[in-house]
């Protein structure tokens, strides 16, 4: 079975399309809209990584990236950035709270299955997927 | 100009000196009372004009009023046109946004069918090899029709070897057995050929039609070719929308709105200030109402003093001295630059620049 992906997005749109791609793969998976509500899925589902959008009304990305880098249970299920903000200090500032990746919208669906798989690989190199994000 | 401004600063003096010299030359009291009474007189005359300054002044204030309310009026509509420019910005960024939203959405929408368009084309292409590769199977038939020869020509060498036996009689008798099993193999072989040649032709019966179908989808004709089409021209049109996104630039047109907006509340403003230079107006005409009370005042001692030759010399300044005690009550450069033009004197206070408009 493939495992569980856990989408964070406001965006309706944006979460059908990353199901869309996730699920052409064989991904399973479950979605919250926004911070809140993703903190809570990722305790009670544990997902095998999470996606998470950075402007997000209420609770934005970088506060649930700090939250998860937090919890002694959440922050080794690796994560990756989903941002419409692609300046070099937005993906900084997104990688300095601790996810593996960060990817600016719109996204390459073939990039993002990529790096899904390889985080989601039992004996995945975090360094390796980290450098295959930045490019 | 220097002539008269010097008669008037005079006139006190010269009037009672006037008054006494007809009194005494005619020894006409009924000319020097006439002369008293028109003096009297003049004091209802300043007092008149004193009125009809103030009823101007109070006419030119109800109408700078109402000029100031409309202004107000105008400066409330202005104040409601701000408060929607600042509701069009707001409405305006949230479209622009939505529109980016959108605009992200379908080029990333365009990207995953993209993708699905690719990962269908790659599937024909692995059926088209899959199909190719079950045609090599027909290439087994010959082999199947060289078994088939073989096992026919074995018969024929069975049939002779068992005739050659017979010829042999009794000492053939063991050889005419392995004869006829050869032949029963031969004949086996031949009914075993026979049905993989049959299964082969089941195998492979229309392959060759599948192929040529499976070739044609993989033409350009074919449903992915048409969805690659349909996404090239979304792709077109979502790079027309971006385009035209970018071009209205809104925030440009509302910026250009609420500058246009400001500078005429700037010039309302600039005339509300300029209605209020009234206000000179009104102290200037109320400095010359108090001049002439002053001067009403003074004429009704002077004519007391004439009225009662007994009474004492008049106590009060002469005029002289009262016009200089009213130009210390300027505060215009106007006021100062007139009070010189008639008298011919400098103010003291007058020595420096005179300002367009002085406030206070």
């Amino acid at each position: 079975m493939k495992p569980l992906i856990l989408t964070i997005e406001d965006q309706p749109d944006i979460r059908r399309l990353i199901r869309m791609t996730l699920e052409f793969k064989g991904y399973q998976v479950i979605e919250a809209e926004g911070g809140e509500e993703g903190l809570a899925l990722a305790r009670s589902q544990r997902p095998a990584l999470i996606l998470l959008d950075v402007m997000m009304p209420g609770m934005n990305g970088l506060a649930v990236s700090a939250q998860l880098g937090q919890d002694p249970v959440l922050r080794d299920i690796p994560t990756v950035m989903l941002s419409a903000l692609g300046n070099s200090s937005d993906v900084q500032a997104g990688l300095a709270t601790g996810v593996r990746a960060y990817l600016v919208k719109p996204f390459s669906p073939w990039e993002l299955l990529a790096l899904v798989d390889q985080l989601t690989r039992p004996a995945a190199n975090a360094a390796s997927a980290t450098d295959a994000a930045l490019k | 100009m220097q002539a008269h401004a010097e008669t008037v600063s005079k006139a006190p003096g010269r009037l009672s000196r006037w008054l006494r010299a007809l009194t005494g030359r005619f020894g006409q009291p009924s000319t020097a009372d006439r002369a008293l009474d028109e003096l009297k007189e003049t004091g209802t005359y300043l007092t008149l004009m004193h009125q009809q300054l103030g009823g101007a002044l109070g006419e030119s204030d109800a109408g700078a009023q109402q000029v100031i309310e409309r202004l107000q009026s105008i400066h409330a509509v202005s104040l409601q046109q701000s408060d929607r420019i600042d509701e069009t910005e707001a409405n305006g960024r949230h479209l622009m946004q939505v529109m980016k939203d959108k605009v992200m959405a379908d080029t990333q929408l365009g990207s995953i069918l993209e993708m699905f368009v690719q990962k269908q084309e790659a599937d024909v292409q692995a059926n088209l090899e899959r199909i190719k590769r079950l045609q090599g199977v027909k290439g087994l038939a010959p082999l199947v029709d060289v078994i088939a020869t073989v096992a026919r020509q074995t018969n024929f060498l069975a049939i002779n070897a068992a005739i050659e036996a017979a010829r042999a009689g009794e000492a053939g008798r063991g050889f005419a057995v392995v004869a006829a099993e050869i032949r029963q193999l031969s004949n086996r072989t031949s009914e075993v050929a026979v049905d993989i040649a049959g299964r082969i032709n089941a195998a492979t019966n229309g392959i060759d039609e599948e192929l040529r179908t499976a070739v044609e989808t993989s033409d350009r004709s074919t449903t992915t070719s048409n969805m690659r089409r349909v996404l090239s021209d979304i792709a077109d049109m979502q790079e027309r929308f971006a385009q035209s996104v970018a071009q209205l630039d809104l925030d440009a047109v509302i910026r250009g709105v609420r500058s246009g907006h400001q500078d005429i509340a700037d010039r309302l403003a600039d005339a509300l200030g300029q209605v209020q230079s009234h206000d000179v107006v009104r102290q200037r005409v109320e400095n010359v109402q108090r001049a002439l009370d002053d001067l009403t005042q003074h004429l009704r001692q002077t004519s007391q003093q004439l009225n009662s030759p007994g009474a004492p010399a008049l106590d009060g300044p002469p005029l002289s001295q009262r016009m200089q005690q009213h130009a210390q009550s300027y505060v215009m450069g106007s006021e100062r630059l007139t009070h010189r033009e008639v008298t011919g004197q400098q103010h003291a206070a007058d020595a420096g620049s005179t300002p367009r408009i002085e406030l206070f």
